[in-house]
């Protein structure tokens, strides 16, 4: 029955939202966006998150550039794309891609460039990690309204 | 009596059998919002939007003093019509800093009075002192919350039942100085000479205004001293 899918669906998003929360992946900072999202702005927090996941790519095609430049050595520069990517992430509740920022912040500040190189890897291993979740979360959403609007055809 | 969180000094105040009665009308609070990251400028846009503010959200200092009809090249035409009742900025940007905006705006005899709050992710002490000691309102460390902005509406209706029936031209850092002069004079024992100094060019605010002493602002600044 699809009212049953909607109920099923709603608990598994929960459970993954919770999952994530409890991984450290995200933070109370998501929960304020979600209470951003009404009905006058339906869609706002799949809206930032796809504007913050574009922007992020740029940043991350940025920064690895930079690093595998052989004659590398404006760290100022890359700490102004480490300081952005560290800011938007903060701003949607991306613990801890916004952590390890930090530390590699802290690399770029030492003129570290292995430590760079390490922090660049692990922030674009968490970085897919978190697209791929949005990416299910953003799906089963779409599913529960799918399968709410079709249970209640007289609803928005 | 509800007071309006109205601060621009475009509504005049209507008189009613000699009492001064400001308009109550808080949804109509205008906030020019400047920030270069377009994830912060879209949050920060709905969250002042869902506490029911007007908004205009700018990438750049330069656009904001377009906006505001401050840049030389740029003036706007039409600045009467767009009261800005609060300015909210990120400080870290490229070209034109918040803190450069803010200074601009300070300086500027038709702007200054508009309250100026800086946002910045970074938890500096001396950024945030150097902030305030230039005149902005408050200093909010990103993320920004809902909490933040239901705060800073606060301090608008607060600082507007404060201000009373004075004349809306006193420089706000300038009444707060004077308040500080009442308090050292009237008070002696609270504060000790050595200490005055210090605290007149502080943002101390009068009794009436406890806001700002809940404010988390100085509540670092005093457990980080």
């Amino acid at each position: 029955m699809l009212g049953f899918g909607v109920e099923r669906l709603r608990a598994d998003m929960n459970r993954l939202l919770a999952l994530l929360f409890h991984q450290g992946v995200l933070d109370e900072q998501f929960l304020q966006l979600q209470q951003l999202q009404d009905e006058t702005s339906p869609n706002f927090v799949s809206e930032v998150v796809n504007i913050y996941f574009h922007e992020s790519e740029k940043l991350l095609r940025n920064l690895r550039g930079l690093l595998l430049d052989r004659e590398f050595s404006d760290y100022k520069k890359m700490g102004i794309h480490i300081n952005q990517f560290m800011g938007s992430s903060s701003s949607i509740g991306a613990k801890r891609i916004r952590n390890i920022c930090v530390a590699f912040r802290a690399a770029s500040e030492q003129n570290n460039r292995a430590g760079c190189l390490r922090a660049l890897e692990l922030l674009e291993h968490e970085y897919c990690y978190l697209k791929n979740k949005f990416h299910e979360l953003f799906q089963m959403e779409q599913q529960r309204l799918l399968a709410a609007g079709a249970r209640y055809p007289v609803q928005n | 009596m509800a007071r309006s969180g109205v601060f621009s000094r475009w509504k005049r105040s209507e008189k009613v059998d000699n009492f001064d009665l400001l308009p109550s009308d808080p949804e109509n609070i205008h906030v020019l919002a400047v920030d270069d990251s377009l994830v912060d400028r879209l949050v920060i846009e709905r969250l002042l939007k869902i506490s029911s503010c007007k908004v205009t959200a700018v990438d750049s200092g330069r656009r904001a003093l377009q906006f505001l009809g401050l840049d030389e090249d740029h003036r706007s035409p039409d600045f009467d019509v767009l009261k800005v009742d609060m300015i909210i900025t990120d400080y870290c940007m490229p070209g034109m800093s918040g803190y450069e905006l803010l200074k601009k705006i300070k300086e500027s005899s038709t702007l200054r009075e508009i309250p100026v709050v800086i946002m910045s992710s970074e938890n500096v002490l001396t950024r945030i002192d150097s902030c305030l000691e230039e005149g902005a309102e408050d200093f909010i460390v990103k993320p920004v919350k809902l909490s933040d902005v239901r705060r800073l509406k606060n301090y608008m209706k607060i600082d507007d039942r404060a201000r009373g029936n004075e004349d809306r031209g006193i420089n706000k850092r300038k009444l707060r100085d004077e308040f500080t002069r009442d308090l050292t004079e009237s008070s002696a024992s609270f504060i000790s000479p050595s200490s005055q100094s210090e605290f007149s060019s502080s943002s101390i605010s009068s009794p009436s205004s406890p806001t700002w002493l809940d404010s988390p602002t100085r509540r670092l600044r005093m457990t980080n001293l």
